[in-house]
This record gives structure tokens, C-alpha cells and sequence, in this order.
């Protein structure tokens, strides 16, 4: 017989623990729609899962005259505070360290046909998004992705998000070493980890593999982890420059040393501490000082310093810690060709394309070749061709870039001819990746709810524009980057780019206009090194003039190997503001209306679309979520009780009081681990002996029920009045430890 | 079998102005043209052969897309509706309609202009409607009687296309078949 759901379908393929995960947020969707989960605590669950939302998700959406109501047939059904139940929102999906197989990417082409708007979107942290996803298509989606080994956990919300890394690692010729497995193993040792639930705001790592070229960019970073090498004792021994602190956003900060040598055996636990650091003492009410930054600003670094190594030194050992260390092997590639050598003859667009797009490997006779992809988008289409090139030359052999590109990797250069002609008659052929051409941008207006200009939009006119000067322009000009950003949050990254653009609006009579700032002079080299500095608004239709300008005038006026922002320094802020100020002038609306809206969206402009972000998520504590689980963890007690399922229901239910039982204990003793006796003897000790978690009326009645539960066992037999009453007594144990987190909640430590 | 997720693509005529259709599917919007919940335009004309312009809806979609590099009208069912006469009839009528409706549009230039002669159902549900000979012996039935509805004694043929990666698809021609208007009028 046929499967009738994808749960049905997958069983068996997808890892234990993954399968129950995604069954546990299915079973928080329909808790939700029941009214019996919290919008807050939904809304920080689901970002969690990568489930984000989108603008208009709040039923409102300018239509350049006037506000509309969005009118879905959910009602009043919410997916989060002021976030419509029905409003299509966005799926982001983790690709650590970018790493994509062609089996996987035959999934994500598959999911963005059935559930999407046909676009598969790489982002600036090399992550997939799919736009315009219904949220009773997420755990199908979700599931469908684990059954080939991804796992959207923790892509969104106030947690560790995607691990960067450069794309070249493996095969790079100036890395110290491959840091996949490194990047690997401290990214699957985090998720879901314990000392990872607690923070204010997100968390992002990445990783280099040598520190002067651009591909990591661990400079503005929460953890920055670039490769390094010593010798001791005429031995070569491994470790990282080991940073952190950095981010861009509204207040751009670059990472700050911490260690100059972090032995690699000391990567994961140190990152524990660190995590464990910020969980307790980072900002939790201001949601715009909470990241890692402004906590090191606070403290000091040798403080904070002190503080980790104070952590570090009270963490419970881990055999994961080193485990991995004993086959650095497992994340490397095997190619399935041999190495071949470049052929003669080529055409000149072939040419023109190698020379911007390929760069040799490691690995003699082998080459990486990067697909510039339009704003990061490609289609089912193109993705399901990629990924049968893809399987000719390695088990994994792609990478998505921060640049929003992908790489091939294991290329034999002889085969580069026939892998450019199959990339252009798709529509993926053309030269100029990393160019001036090849813009970066965030999702903007188009999908972000916090959006204030069109991102991708000026991105698409300025490629538009680029694309065929790419021949004739000087090789300065095209060597320039461009970076987009929707905002001042930075998702675009502008400040790392020569020339940069972050979106705002400015008032003209009483009329908005959509303008860019330009920044101008950050460095993308050196791990995105220097930041560049805001000149001033530019209205969003004349930047493509001032895009222009600035590239012939460093052409005419640079020096012999100066660089952008060395020419920015040396000929000064007010020269630039200068030739910037000729382009500000905006005409009025009689005159010409088009100034009045924004690149690719002919709607008149409008802020009033602006919504509250969910970057920053919800600030939902370990506890909350613990006791959201464990209430979650009644209601299946009932369901297995209704399929006359008596011992797993029982079962259920005791774990449901031992899941709020630590999630309380925990708060008092870090390092408490999932053992029944040590939760329940913790619990005991911290909370029940101290009368903190004593009922005012009922006293230790409701402590009561977890401890005999405990004592009878899990193989405890049961009848069906035993297992009802179980689940009653769960049910009141957890609301009691509801009411002992809300008594005593903002005094634990 | 009455399948869920139908999409259903007219193919255009000639080389009309794409991007043109931005405003009007943005005025769409505005003015609440389709008897349906419309929320947003996107355009991908940046992409290569895929969706070019997109009015993004709750039920469906209405997609001016190139896949394989013929320009049509898409029409994505999305979420299960109750429609009176099957999913196959409902799709067909809202793209007839649409497409019509996009016809008329004077402001791109040049417009678009749907043939009638030719049609491609899709079926956007792997699990259930795989692209096999299997899946289209089950929805062949129906699917008759949907394109009866449409093209009345005008002979039709039915083909399934793609490969088994694809989205179960067939093609369905009509030579000689009445103008969309005539279509959608024996479906009113």
C-alpha cells in the first residue's frame, strides 16, 4: 500500500531523534491552533526550526495608495505576536559550512516546487531560504529535508545559527589546514545543546582557513575561528586565532582576540564556556544590545576572559569534546575523476568565465568553479542540473558562498569546457563572480519584514547595468564589490564591500522617497577586515549614476595598486561626499514620480509596511521551553492513553515531569545532565528540600507525584485508571512547576 | 482521483513585454480583480527560464513563467479549496480566467496573447502523484472530463511529460480549439 503522508512515507529514513523532533513541533502546530500553546512560545519554537516570517504576515500591506487588510481564513489564529496563522512566510534552511550533496539539492528543488514560489534563495550566510511557505507545510518540508541529513533546527531564533566557513576549505592553497571538520563538529556539538537555549540573541560562527584572504569573514563574527599552525618540540600542532565579539548591524564591531592559540582539542569545550558566558550574562530585556558584542563591551575582554576560562574550567567533561579528533578525515571529499590537464583551445566566452569563475585547487590538475547566480536565486530546474553535474566529480562537491553563489569543487580541469557549456544553457554561465557585477544583497522589501528599501532590487538594476561592461571596464573598476542591504541590520553585509548600500527613507514634502546610505571603503580581505564609513542618502533612483561615478573617477584618479579603500583614505570623506552630493537632490513629485518608488516595485513608497522583526526571535528562557515541552508531553500522554496505549502513556507522562523537574533544577546547576536519578535528586535537593517548589497551599503534594513515579519505574504495568491518573498527576505536576517558575522565575540565578 | 495542488500553464503568443505586468498585477491587488485572496508580486526576471513575474496568492498563484523556455500564464493551486466541480475543472477555469483577463491588459507593450491549442496540468504533490504512467491512468478519468467540460467536441489528445524527477505533468492538445474566451464561457 502507498504511503499517505510523508511522516509514512519516511519512516525509517530519517534519524530517530530528528523524526521525534519534527513530530514534537507537529504536535506544537496543532496545540497552537488549539489555543493550547502560548503565541510567544510558539512564535520562539518555530523560529527555531527555521520557520520565519515574512512581510505582510501581520495582514496588512500597503498597495501604494492605501493600507489593505490581508484577509486569510485562519481568522484570528496567530503564528506569533501580531503574525497572521495563515500569512506565507519564509523557510531558512542550514547548510553547514554550505556544504550541499546532489541528493540534497534534488530534495530542496523538489520542496521549493511543492511548497514554494519556484526560487531557491542562497543567503549571506550560506544558507537555503524558500519564500511564501505555509506553516502546515513546514513539517512535511522539514521532514522530507532530515530524510537526506538536514536539519533546520536552530536556523532562526535566539541561538547558534548556520557555521560559515570558506568555501575553498579542503582544497585551498593558502589554509593552514581544512577546517571542515572542525567547522563539523563544533556545529552538530551545539545544536540543540543545553548551554546554547538561554541566549538574549542570536549566536553566528565561522570559520577560515588562513587569515589575510577574505573567504571566512570571521572579523565580524560572534566566534571567529581562523586555522593556525605551530611547532612544538619540531612537531606541527593545530589550533585557532581565536575571536570574538564581532557583528555588523546598526553598530559594527570588529571580533576581538581572545586567544592567539586555541589548541584544537580546546575548540569545543572553550566554546561551551563561552556560550555558557553569554547564556548568563548577556542582555536579555534590550533586544538591541544583546548579542555577544555588547556584552564584551561591558565587561572588558581580560574580564570576560577571565569569566570563560572560569567556566571552562567547572564544565563536566565531554567525550565529545575530542572524539572527533581521531578522524579529521571524515568530512573530506574523494573525487570521482582523475586529474586532467586544461585543453588549448576555448572560446572567448569560455575564456572570460575561467579567468573570473575557476580558480586551481590544492589538489594538481583539479579546479573549484563558481555558478554566479542572479541575487543568489535559481530555479528547480537549474538546481536538479547542477546537481547532476555535481555528482560527476565528488561525493560532495558544492558549496553555497556567502556571496550567494555556489561552488563546484574536484573539477578536472579538463573537463572545464563542457561544465561551462552545460552551465550557460542553463543560464548559469555567466563570467564576473566576485566582480562588480556580482552583487550581494538581502532580501530588502521584497520579503523582510523590517526591510526599508529595495535590496534586491537596486541589486538587479546595478547587474542589469554591469553585466555587459564587463569587458571594457577597467580591471579596478570590476575587481570592486558591491553589497546591498536592506537595512541598517546589515544582512547584506555592505559594510565589508568597496561600495556599500544600506536602505532608508527620507521625507520630500511630505512625500517618502527610498534612498541608500552609501558606505564606501570597507575591506572584504583580511577576513572582512575594515569596515567602510557612511558618506551619505542617495535617493534609491540615482544610485546606479553614482555607482558610475565613483568607478571612473578611482579608475582615472587611483595609484599604481591602490585600492578602493586606500583611494577612499587618501583622497578623503569630503571628496567622496563631494561628488555624492551632485546625485542627492531629489525633484518633486510633480516632476517626476519616479523617484517616488523603489527599484522593481512600482507601488508608490511607503515605510508603512515595516514590520517587528524576528530576527531577534522571542526571549524564551531554557525553563519556558521546557515547561512548554512538558505540557506538550501531557497532551501526548492523552493521546497514547486514547489508543490504548497504557505503559507508553504512563511512560509519557512521567517524562513530562522529569522534562519540567530539570527544566527548573538546571537553572540552579548547569551541568545537570538527563539522567532520571540525577533530575529527580537535584530537583529534590535544590528545589523541594529549599521549599522553593512548595505549593503555598498543597506544600510538597504535587514533588510528590514525580518522585513516586520515579520510584515505580518505567516498567511499572499499568490499567487504564492508573495510566489516566498518572497523566493527571503529570498534568498537575507541570502546572505546578509553571507556578513554582513564576514565584520564583526572576530570582534563580 | 481529484488531486490537490493542480497547476495548469497557457502558453503565450509572440514575445510580449513581461516586466509590464508588475503594475497590472500589482493593481490586481489594489482592486481585488480575482475572487481570491491576493498578497504580493515578485519578480524574478533576473532568473533564466523560470518564473519571471509572480502575483503571489493564498490560494494560488498566477505565475508569468518561461520553465524550458516557453513563456506562459502558470496557474499554481496552492491550498486545498472547495471547489464545486474538482480540482482539474477549478484550475483550468481560474487560468482561463486570468489569462483572459491579462489579454485585455492595455498597458504592457506588447501584451500578452494566449494559444488555446495547447495546455500543460501539472500536479505539484510527489507523494501522491508522482510523474508515472500509474498516476496518470488514476487521474486520466477525471481529467477527461474536466478537458470535455472545456473544449467540448473538439477532439483533444492527453501526453504525459517529463521525467520521473519531475512534477507529474501532460500535455494536452487541442488543435483547432475555440479562443480562451469561448473556453472560459462554457465553464461560466
Amino acid at each position: 500500500m502507498s504511503a499517505t503522508s510523508w511522516k509514512q512515507a519516511l519512516i525509517g529514513k530519517i534519524r530517530e531523534d530528528w523524526a521525534r523532533e519534527i513530530d514534537i513541533y507537529e504536535t506544537q502546530i496543532e496545540l497552537r491552533k488549539k489555543g493550547k500553546l502560548e503565541e510567544k512560545i510558539f512564535a520562539e519554537t518555530r523560529l527555531r526550526r527555521g520557520v520565519y516570517g515574512q512581510r505582510y504576515d501581520n495582514g496588512q500591506r500597503h498597495d501604494g495608495e492605501n493600507s489593505q487588510t490581508l484577509t486569510y481564513p485562519c481568522g484570528e489564529l496567530t503564528k506569533g505576536p501580531m503574525t497572521v496563522w495563515d500569512a506565507p512566510g519564509m523557510q531558512r534552511i542550514k547548510l553547514p559550512m554550505g556544504r550541499v550533496t546532489a541528493d540534497q539539492l534534488d530534495v530542496l528543488c523538489d520542496l521549493a516546487e511543492e511548497y514554494s514560489d519556484q526560487i531557491l534563495h542562497v543567503t549571506t550566510r550560506q544558507d537555503i531560504q524558500l519564500h511564501f511557505v505555509h506553516i502546515e507545510d513546514t513539517p512535511d518540508l522539514m521532514r522530507r529535508l532530515a530524510a537526506v541529513g538536514i536539519t533546520t533546527r536552530e536556523a532562526c531564533g535566539n541561538s547558534v545559527r548556520n557555521t560559515t566557513s570558506c568555501p575553498y576549505s579542503g582544497v585551498c592553497n593558502t589554509e593552514s589546514f581544512d577546517v571542515t571538520p572542525y567547522a563539523h563538529a563544533l556545529t552538530f556539538f551545539l545544536l540543540g545543546h543545553d548551554d546554547t537555549q538561554d541566549f538574549g540573541r542570536k549566536f553566528k560562527i565561522a570559520f577560515s582557513g588562513c587569515k589575510d584572504n577574505a573567504c571566512g569573514l570571521t572579523n565580524f563574527h560572534d566566534l571567529g575561528c581562523i586555522a593556525k599552525l605551530r611547532e612544538v618540540n619540531g612537531k606541527p600542532e593545530r589550533g585557532f586565532e581565536y575571536y570574538v565579539g564581532g557583528g555588523l548591524g546598526s553598530v559594527p564591531q570588529s571580533a576581538q582576540l581572545f586567544d592567539e592559540f586555541l589548541p584544537e582539542a580546546e575548540l569545543l569545550p572553550m566554546t561551551q564556556a563561552i556560550c555558557r558566558v553569554f547564556a548568563r550574562l548577556g542582555e536579555k530585556e534590550n533586544r538591541a544590545r544583546a548579542r555577544i558584542k555588547f556584552l564584551l563591551k561591558k565587561l572588558g575582554m581580560e574580564e570576560f576572559r577571565r569569566l570563560v576560562l572560569e567556566e571552562r574550567a567547572l564544565l563536566r567533561p565531554d567525550p565529545r569534546w575530542t572524539s572527533y579528533l581521531q578522524d579529521l578525515s571524515h568530512t573530506d571529499e574523494k573525487p570521482l575523476l582523475a586529474p586532467s590537464e586544461a585543453s588549448k583551445t576555448a572560446s572567448d566566452g569560455f575564456k572570460r568565465w575561467q579567468l573570473s569563475n575557476v580558480q586551481p585547487q590544492r589538489q594538481k590538475g583539479y579546479v573549484t568553479a563558481k555558478v554566479t547566480l542572479p541575487l543568489g536565486d535559481f530555479t528547480p530546474s537549474q538546481g536538479r542540473k547542477i546537481a547532476d553535474l555535481a555528482r560527476r566529480y565528488a561525493e560532495v562537491s558544492l558549496r553555497t558562498t556567502v556571496e550567494q553563489n555556489l561552488l563546484f569543487r574536484w573539477v578536472p580541469e579538463g573537463d572545464l569546457p563542457a561544465l561551462f557549456t552545460e552551465l550557460a544553457a542553463m543560464g548559469l554561465g555567466d563570467a564576473g563572480a566576485d566582480t562588480i557585477s556580482d552583487i550581494t544583497a538581502c532580501p530588502g522589501t521584497d520579503t523582510c519584514k523590517l526591510g526599508i528599501s529595495s535590496s534586491r532590487g537596486l541589486a538587479g538594476e546595478l547587474r542589469k547595468r554591469l553585466l555587459p561592461l564587463q569587458e571594457s571596464l577597467d580591471p579596478a573598476a570590476s575587481a570592486l564589490h558591491i553589497k546591498c542591504s536592506g537595512c541598517f541590520n546589515s544582512c547584506g553585509q555592505h559594510h565589508v564591500a568597496d561600495l556599500g548600500f544600506l536602505g532608508v527613507s527620507r521625507n520630500v514634502s511630505g512625500r517618502r522617497v527610498p534612498h541608500f546610505q552609501l558606505v564606501v571603503g570597507g575591506e572584504i580581505e583580511g577576513n572582512g577586515r575594515s569596515y567602510g564609513l557612511a558618506i551619505g542618502a542617495i535617493p534609491s533612483k540615482r544610485v546606479p549614476d553614482v555607482v558610475q561615478r565613483l568607478t571612473d573617477t578611482f579608475v582615472k584618479d587611483k595609484q599604481p595598486n591602490e585600492s578602493f579603500a586606500k583611494f577612499v583614505e587618501r583622497i578623503g570623506k569630503k571628496a567622496i561626499k563631494k561628488i555624492v552630493d551632485e546625485y542627492t537632490q531629489v525633484p518633486s513629485y510633480e516632476q517626476d514620480r519616479s523617484y517616488y518608488s523603489d527599484w522593481g516595485d512600482p507601488r508608490e513608497y511607503t515605510i508603512g509596511d515595516l514590520g517587528v522583526g524576528e530576527c531577534a526571535g522571542e526571549v524564551v528562557s531554557f525553563t519556558q521551553f521546557g515547561l512548554a515541552a512538558s505540557e506538550r508531553e501531557v497532551f501526548e500522554a492523552q493521546v497514547l492513553l486514547d489508543e490504548g496505549k497504557l505503559g507508553e502513556a504512563a511512560n509519557r507522562a512521567y517524562s513530562a515531569m522529569l522534562q519540567a523537574a530539570r527544566s527548573l533544577a538546571r537553572q540552579k546547576n548547569p551541568n545537570l545532565g538527563e539522567d532520571p536519578s540525577e533530575v529527580v535528586n537535584e530537583f529534590k535537593t535544590n528545589l523541594v528540600d529549599t521549599k522553593e517548589f512548595w505549593d503555598p497551599f498543597a506544600g510538597a503534594k504535587f514533588a510528590q507525584y514525580l518522585f513516586r513515579a520515579h520510584s515505580e519505574g518505567a516498567s511499572a504495568s499499568h490499567t487504564p485508571e492508573s495510566a489516566h491518573q498518572l497523566i493527571e498527576e503529570a498534568q498537575l505536576f507541570v502546572d505546578a512547576a509553571h507556578q513554582a517558575y513564576s514565584r520564583i522565575g526572576t530570582s534563580l540565578p | 482521483m481529484q488531486p490537490e495542488k493542480v497547476q495548469v500553464k497557457i502558453f503565450s503568443k509572440g514575445t510580449p513585454d513581461v516586466p509590464g505586468y508588475v503594475p497590472v498585477f500589482q493593481r490586481w491587488i489594489r482592486e481585488h480583480v480575482l475572487d481570491e485572496l491576493l498578497i504580493d508580486v515578485v519578480d524574478y526576471s533576473h532568473v533564466a527560464d523560470g518564473p519571471e513575474v509572480t502575483l503571489i496568492g493564498h490560494e494560488s498563484d498566477y505565475v508569468l513563467d518561461r520553465a524550458r523556455g516557453k513563456l506562459g500564464l502558470l496557474y499554481a493551486s496552492k491550498r486545498a479549496s472547495d471547489p464545486k466541480h474538482g480540482a482539474f475543472l477549478d484550475a483550468i477555469k481560474r487560468a482561463l480566467h486570468a489569462a483572459v483577463l491579462l489579454e485585455k491588459e492595455s498597458g504592457p507593450n506588447p501584451p500578452l496573447a494566449f494559444g488555446s491549442d495547447k495546455i500543460v496540468v501539472r500536479i505539484a504533490d510527489r507523494l501522491n502523484a508522482p510523474n508515472s504512467d500509474t498516476t496518470l491512468e488514476k487521474v486520466t478519468p477525471a481529467l477527461r472530463e474536466s478537458l470535455s467540460q472545456v473544449y467540448g467536441a473538439t477532439p483533444f489528445t492527453l501526453t504525459r511529460i517529463g521525467s520521473p524527477r519531475d512534477l507529474f505533468g501532460v500535455e494536452i492538445s487541442a488543435p483547432g480549439a475555440a479562443p480562451l474566451g469561448e473556453l472560459l464561457a462554457r465553464l461560466a
